[in-house]
């Protein structure tokens, strides 16, 4: 997406005592079901951290632990510095933006925004400008007086964002803020919520399920699995270089090869898979023969051709699927085993997948360099 | 719905509800207005015919005399009075006790609840004059209350609570504060729990989200229980008649009296009709301050 914020990398140093956010060694149990088990976290100060799994996989009740509407069984938060385990939500320095966005149905736009000034007792005037600011950051100029079932999805979105930011957090908590949105206007917020997020230089965590949003937006993506932290690093990092078969599943599509290495020279290993099929992966020499691994392959590594390609994997096979995106064209080719490999290609004008019919015999490949081993 | 038409099935199911209100509430409602514009007579029913055949020819009679006299009289004004005043008491009690359990019953946990919910309503599985009877028990000068107010060195002679107001206050707020109590939980529980949430996540301290967040939100609640309570509670006789006493005669007792004891069917109707008309109004108000509460929203 347009929003690829890869270009400003977070900075290097994990001080736990100037992070934004330091979770340590948090575990939650609901009714006998662990949920969070022993997990650890720092987000820098005005870093966009992203925590991105499957539903029930602990995400939403690690963003409530934060906000201190959950107590964790066990371990510390730290925000700007301080230990706020124990403290109740309302005196934490964080804001969370609830999935439903829990605006007041009975109190107009301003007195929503206004809500957590005057509970907080800032003085009046001081309240009258930083509405007029958040407005203004938000722009909901004129809708004001308006109340939350007057608004459109959209704005009643910003209206929640505006009141969390105009209490100034040292850390924006949001919870799957895109759920309740249309695609349209979901690439609008993301790209909006980027510039808010630079603007107001805020640290910010946002959970989701949908990977495209985490990749898009986040300097930093944690991907959790049954209560655990799997992996954590730049979007790229975790595309690039899952840590795991679920990570590589989790992010985008990928082909996996099952199997063990055979053998391998001259920096090029060789796995055979479980329906005896040769990859070939240049870079692997580090696991020896035996090993049981899968080797990776992401779908727009994969070349698919009608005449043969002399790529150093190669298999013949036929199209049995076609799935049009627009801007790719999703190939499902069935290999002689019967094992069924995604190939995506890119509909530039004139290529290949414009010829490409279902039931065409072809061959599809890929290099060497193209795999990943992945041994967890 | 103006421009829409109604299909004959429409019709139908709209006719069965639309006929139960017109036999069973306007047709009384137009009988006891007829009634307050008779006269009393010596007959049985005691009252003479409004539409009489005189000379050959039919006339109505009727007479503003009852309706007039009912609306000066000042005995009746001061037992509309102390009515009024045993309603409010009793409301503002339904209210002060009824909230607080019916907030309690929506934070317990979900199967919890339905067990709380019968809890409060188990009273009506008893007859309500059996159990006004037990109060009276409970209540006398030797019975279980003045027991242990004198075992436990409160007091050094019996109270009389039977037969004071402050008997008559006790089993009204004792008979009506679940008809507040159901409408209240039905709107607490139904109150959005991240609105909490989001309350406290910005700085709210409990009380604080609870003056600022549930009270306003319950307030739909609130009024239909007090609703509830207020009106019927007017027009209690039984309580004040079994556990009150000559201070505490109330417009319920003295409609009653007319009616069955003295016999004037159209004082008793015409008392009838002016309560019915001074609780309308502020009932009216009530709902107007309801729909405009509730924001553009229907209510």
């Amino acid at each position: 997406m347009a929003t690829s914020r890869e270009e400003t990398p977070a900075p290097a140093k994990r001080d736990s005592a100037a992070a934004g956010v330091a979770v340590d060694g948090v575990s939650k149990t609901f009714d006998a079901v662990p949920v969070l088990r022993d997990v650890s976290l720092t987000v820098e100060r005005g870093e966009f951290l992203a925590l991105l799994g499957g539903s029930g996989c602990g995400k939403t009740t690690l963003l409530r632990i934060i906000a201190g509407l959950e107590s964790a069984d066990a371990g510390t938060i730290l925000i700007g510095g301080s230990d706020v385990s124990a403290a109740p939500p309302y005196e934490r320095p964080v804001n969370m933006m609830f999935q439903s966005y829990a605006l007041f149905p009975h109190l107009s736009v301003a007195d929503n925004i206004e809500y957590g000034l005057r509970a907080t007792a800032v003085a009046r005037s001081e309240r009258a400008s930083r509405v007029e600011w958040a407005l203004q950051l938000m722009r909901l100029e004129g809708l004001g007086r308006r109340k939350p079932d007057q608004l459109s999805g959209g704005q009643r979105q910003r209206v929640a964002l505006a009141r969390c930011l105009v209490k100034r957090p040292a850390v924006l908590l949001l919870d799957e803020p895109m759920a309740a949105l249309d695609r349209g206007l979901r690439d609008e917020m993301q790209r909006e919520l980027v510039r808010i997020q630079r603007d107001v230089g805020t640290t910010f965590v946002l959970v989701t399920h949908d990977q495209d949003e985490a990749m898009s937006m986040a300097d930093r993506i944690a991907v959790m699995d049954a209560g655990r932290i799997v992996q954590c690093g730049p979007p790229r990092e975790i595309y690039d270089h899952p840590a795991s078969r679920f990570v590589a599943r989790f992010v985008g599509r990928i082909n996996l090869f099952e199997g063990r290495v055979t053998g391998g020279r001259d920096g090029v290993a060789e796995i055979e898979t479980e329906d005896g099929l040769p990859v070939r992966v240049r870079a692997a020499a580090t696991h020896g023969a035996g090993t049981a691994c899968a080797a990776a392959v992401r779908p727009e590594r994969l070349v698919v051709s009608r005449a043969s390609i002399g790529l150093a994997n190669e298999y013949a096979g036929t199209v049995v699927d076609l799935a049009y995106f627009g801007d790719v064209t999703r190939a499902s080719i069935r290999l002689a085993g019967g094992r069924v490999l995604e190939a995506a290609v890119v509909n530039l004008r004139g290529s290949a997948a414009g010829a490409l019919a279902a039931g065409d015999d072809v061959h599809v490949g890929f290099d060497d360099t193209a795999p990943l081993v992945l041994t967890a | 719905m103006k421009t829409a038409r109604l299909t004959g099935r429409q019709r139908l199911a709209v006719s069965i509800p639309l006929g139960w209100l017109l036999v069973c509430v306007a047709l009384p409602v137009l009988l006891v207005l007829g009634l307050a514009f008779g006269e009393v007579a010596d007959r049985i029913p005691p009252i003479e015919p409004l539409l009489r055949i005189a000379a050959g020819r039919p006339t109505v009679h009727l007479t503003l005399h009852n309706l007039a006299a009912a609306a000066t009289d000042p005995l009746y004004a001061s037992a509309f009075g102390s009515a009024l005043l045993n309603a409010l008491e009793t409301t503002a009690l339904c209210v002060l006790i009824g909230y607080p359990f019916a907030y309690a019953i929506a934070l317990a946990p979900e199967r919890q609840r339905r067990l709380y919910v019968l809890l409060a309503v188990l009273p009506f599985w008893t007859s309500f004059l059996m159990r006004t009877y037990a109060w009276m028990g409970l209540i006398r000068d030797k019975g279980p209350v003045n027991h242990l107010l004198l075992a436990l060195g409160v007091v050094n002679e019996p109270v009389p609570i039977l037969y004071s107001p402050a008997a008559v206050l006790l089993v009204m707020v004792y008979a009506y504060v679940p008809f507040f109590i159901l409408p209240m939980y039905a709107v607490l529980e139904r109150l959005p729990r991240d609105l909490l949430e989001a309350a406290a996540d910005l700085g709210a301290r409990p009380f604080y989200a609870f003056r600022t967040v549930t009270l306003p939100l319950s307030l739909p609640g609130l009024l239909a229980g007090s609703v509830l309570v207020f009106v019927p509670a007017v027009g209690e006789y039984i309580i004040p008649d079994l556990v009150g006493n000559t201070d505490t005669i109330m417009i319920g007792g003295i409609l009653w009296a007319e009616f069955f004891q003295n016999r004037d069917w159209p004082a008793a109707a015409s008392i009838a009709f002016l309560m019915m008309a001074l609780l309308v109004v502020p009932f009216l108000v009530l709902r107007r301050l309801l729909a405009s509460l509730g924001g553009a929203r229907p209510a």
